[in-house]
């Protein structure tokens, strides 16, 4: 596929943008070395080709996979576009490739490098995905529930669903201070909206009532001949904590020591 | 932090919530799973039937639903229980309408997938049980609440209550909590086989006739749809674990039970057929239990396969697989690319979604041991019970100390080296399957450790 000069695609960072990116590879018949979206990284060893992104030719693209590979293998390319893997652009271009070359046997191909790594990204992805079914929480506002996350991976699009079953009756926002994104839904319908920054107001008396509740009750729970924290922490790893109820007075103390740190630091300064 | 109205209110609820979800802490099941259902048009709560925990306590426990009491008052006096009658603890009752209320609030921040309520006995069986049925009513008709209920079916509650409970929640339970009825009959005078297996056999009948009626008229209410579940109490009394696990598969077969839970037990009082207070929770036994109840469940194994009459208890060392995988040589190794499921099933280390992911690569590849890695599979126990394409994996050292190393959890062997204990004194017939160079008595190796663990 190559003739001896590489090329990098720089595409919009959309995902019809990536699949026409694919297709472009498809039609030129040629790999591209790399394929990075625009604002990323230096390139002035190589040559640059803008991707156009085109909504057609990426649901023609979909279109495609979806019937001559499996809607598995739609599944896993929107998951691993939507995940924090590291050169996932050339990842999901090599796993359609071997789509069209393979078909559906694609799905049962595991021991397949660019297959098994695929299974690993989306595994990775669904995992945290779930996580934020488990560990998220909501504080309730003048009627809207908010919930302030810290996902590695976009996983927004992909707990929408959750959240609409469970209480799409009431308006709520979920904000993604990793990506900067927030889903809104309001009058039972859902949007998500780019926003560069967020943060929960100050828990008013009915809140407080409640988390106060849940805290009593979370740290009762707990047998105390059956302490472990090294099981714990395998099930709900730490970095889920700090957005969790339960642990917010911890946190809340470690922000202000670091608070009062900073201050007597400025003091000696 | 407060202002003083809501301080009062809050201290009050605080102080019954943390009583009442403080006696309920024992009962094992948190589980939020078995049902289905989307959203409603005007209510609140869905159900992902694999359930959802949305925290774990300090005990490394799930937390998925909220666990209370309607109240801990109770008439009964069985000795297990925190809450008898005979023991001096503070009481406290909920109002049907105040639990529902907190449930809401708790479930739209995301804290919960529903409840757990049981009871204490107040006044007697039904009325205990009327108290229960209000507070879920409450709850599914006025604040439509359509999330996970799990509900304890109170023995000796009239069978219509239970009937009427049972539309309104999606499981059941009935903890059988001791398993024998010697140990019934010492321990909960008050309670009989007969009245804990009557309403479990009543909700079985009762889903068994909801099928069907389900099958006919689509729109049938559903009865325990999540079907149900019971408790034993590890520990506390003589039973060994062969009548335990014999117990369990007698329940899964001829109740249709969900789910068995065990709960190692932790002394609640000093009672002269009890363990005395500073005993530690049997937690290794209960963690075998589980593991053999998976096996139950998901690998098809029977309870006479893992333990009988002469060998009434498991391997400390071991897990029950394992265990059973050394003591049958006769079936391995066994060759990844042509056994059957079943077989795959029964390789220690191979789990169900390991085995699933075998077959399905099997169809496009045959595969060796470095297309078992790709596939994300542990070979560190496996390695001894299979072969690639006829291959054992290359430099595996068959002696008994490095097998029975790979064979055992960590924690366990680490138990091991702390003790000073080496794997290469006395004699292990167990290993037999592997070549006899230096051996290890078991029941040193026992002793050593059920002193400590």
């Amino acid at each position: 596929m190559s003739d001896g000069t590489a090329l990098i695609y720089r595409y919009d960072g959309s995902f019809d943008g990536l699949m026409s990116a694919v297709y472009e590879a498809f039609s030129d018949k040629k790999m591209p070395e790399r394929i990075i979206p625009q604002g990323d990284g230096q390139t002035f060893l190589f040559a640059e080709k803008e991707i156009f992104s085109d909504r057609a030719v990426s649901q023609k693209m979909q279109d495609y996979i979806k019937t001559k590979v499996s809607s598995l293998a739609l599944d896993n390319v929107r998951k691993c576009y939507f995940s924090n893997a590291e050169e996932k652009e050339m990842l999901i271009l090599k796993y359609i490739l071997l789509g069209v070359k393979h078909g559906k046997k694609v799905d049962t191909m595991l021991a397949d490098d660019t297959v098994g790594q695929m299974f690993f990204v989306v595994k990775n992805f669904s995992n945290e995905a779930h996580f934020y079914r488990e560990f998220l929480r909501f504080s309730e506002n003048e009627g809207v529930l908010a919930s302030v996350i810290e996902p590695k991976n976009f996983v927004l699009p992909y707990i929408v669903y959750h959240y609409e079953q469970r209480i799409g009756n009431l308006d709520f926002l979920i904000y993604d201070k990793t990506h900067k994104a927030v889903l809104i839904h309001k009058n039972h319908r859902s949007e998500i909206a780019f926003v560069e920054d967020f943060e929960l107001p100050p828990p008013d008396e009915k809140e407080r009532f409640y988390r106060e509740l849940w805290k009593g009750y979370y740290n009762i729970i707990g047998i105390k001949e059956r302490y472990n924290e090294k099981l714990r922490m395998n099930l709900m790893p730490k970095r889920y904590w700090s957005c969790l109820t339960e642990f917010e007075d911890m946190y809340d103390n470690k922000k202000r020591s670091i608070a009062e740190n900073n201050n007597k630091n400025r003091l000696i300064g | 932090m407060f202002d003083f109205y809501f301080g009062v209110i809050i201290t009050e609820l605080l102080e019954k919530l943390k009583i009442l979800g403080d006696s309920a802490k024992y009962d094992a099941a948190c589980t939020s799973s078995g049902s289905d259902r989307g959203g409603t048009a005007d209510g609140i709560g869905n159900a992902v039937s694999c359930g959802i925990c949305h925290s774990f306590a300090a005990d490394g426990r799930c937390i998925s639903l909220l666990k209370v009491l309607m109240t801990n008052y109770c008439i009964f006096d069985c000795k297990y229980c925190i809450n008898r009658k005979s023991n001096d603890v503070e009481r406290a009752r909920f109002e049907p309408r105040e639990l529902a209320e907190l449930v809401v609030n708790f479930y739209k921040r995301n804290y919960i997938e529903g409840l757990f309520l049981s009871s204490g006995i107040i006044k007697n069986p039904d009325y205990t049980c009327e108290q229960i049925i209000e507070a879920i009513s409450i709850l599914r008709s006025e604040y439509k609440f359509n999330g996970y209920i799990h509900a304890k079916a109170i023995p000796g509650a009239d069978p219509l209550l239970i009937e009427r409970l049972g539309f309104l929640v999606d499981r059941m339970s009935v903890n059988i909590e001791l398993p024998s009825q010697e140990s019934l009959a010492k321990l909960a005078p008050d309670k009989s086989k007969r009245n804990i297996l009557l309403p479990m056999h009543n909700i079985k009948t009762g889903i068994a006739q909801n099928h069907t009626e389900i099958v006919k008229y689509k729109a049938a209410p559903k009865f325990v749809p999540a079907g149900q579940s019971t408790q034993m109490i590890i520990g506390a009394t003589p039973d060994s674990d062969f009548q335990i696990i014999r117990l369990s598969e007698a329940l899964y077969k001829k109740f249709s039970l969900k789910r068995v839970f065990y709960s190692a037990y932790v002394p609640v009082g000093d009672e002269k057929y009890l363990p005395s207070k500073d005993t530690k929770p049997p937690l290794l036994r209960e963690h075998r239990l589980y593991q053999a109840d998976w096996l139950l469940r998901f690998y098809g194994f029977e309870a006479g396969e893992l333990l009988d009459e002469k060998h009434d208890s498991f391997n400390p060392l071991l897990d029950p697989k394992c265990n059973w995988a050394v003591d049958h040589p006769e079936f391995f190794p066994v060759e990844v690319n042509k056994a059957p499921y079943e077989m795959l099933l029964r390789v220690p280390g191979i789990g169900v979604n390991s085995a699933k992911r075998i077959m399905l690569a099997r169809k496009s590849a045959s595969l060796d041991y470095k297309d078992l890695k790709k596939l994300g599979i542990v070979l560190k126990r496996a390695q001894y019970f299979i072969t690639c394409k006829g291959k054992r994996a290359e430099g595996l050292k068959v002696t008994n100390s490095a097998v029975m190393r790979e064979l055992m959890s960590a924690s366990i062997v680490k138990k091991l080296d702390e003790s000073g204990m080496t794997l290469s004194r006395g004699k292990m017939e167990q290993l037999s399957f592997f070549d006899n160079e230096q051996n290890i008595s078991m029941e040193d190796m026992q002793k050593c450790l059920t002193g400590q663990l």
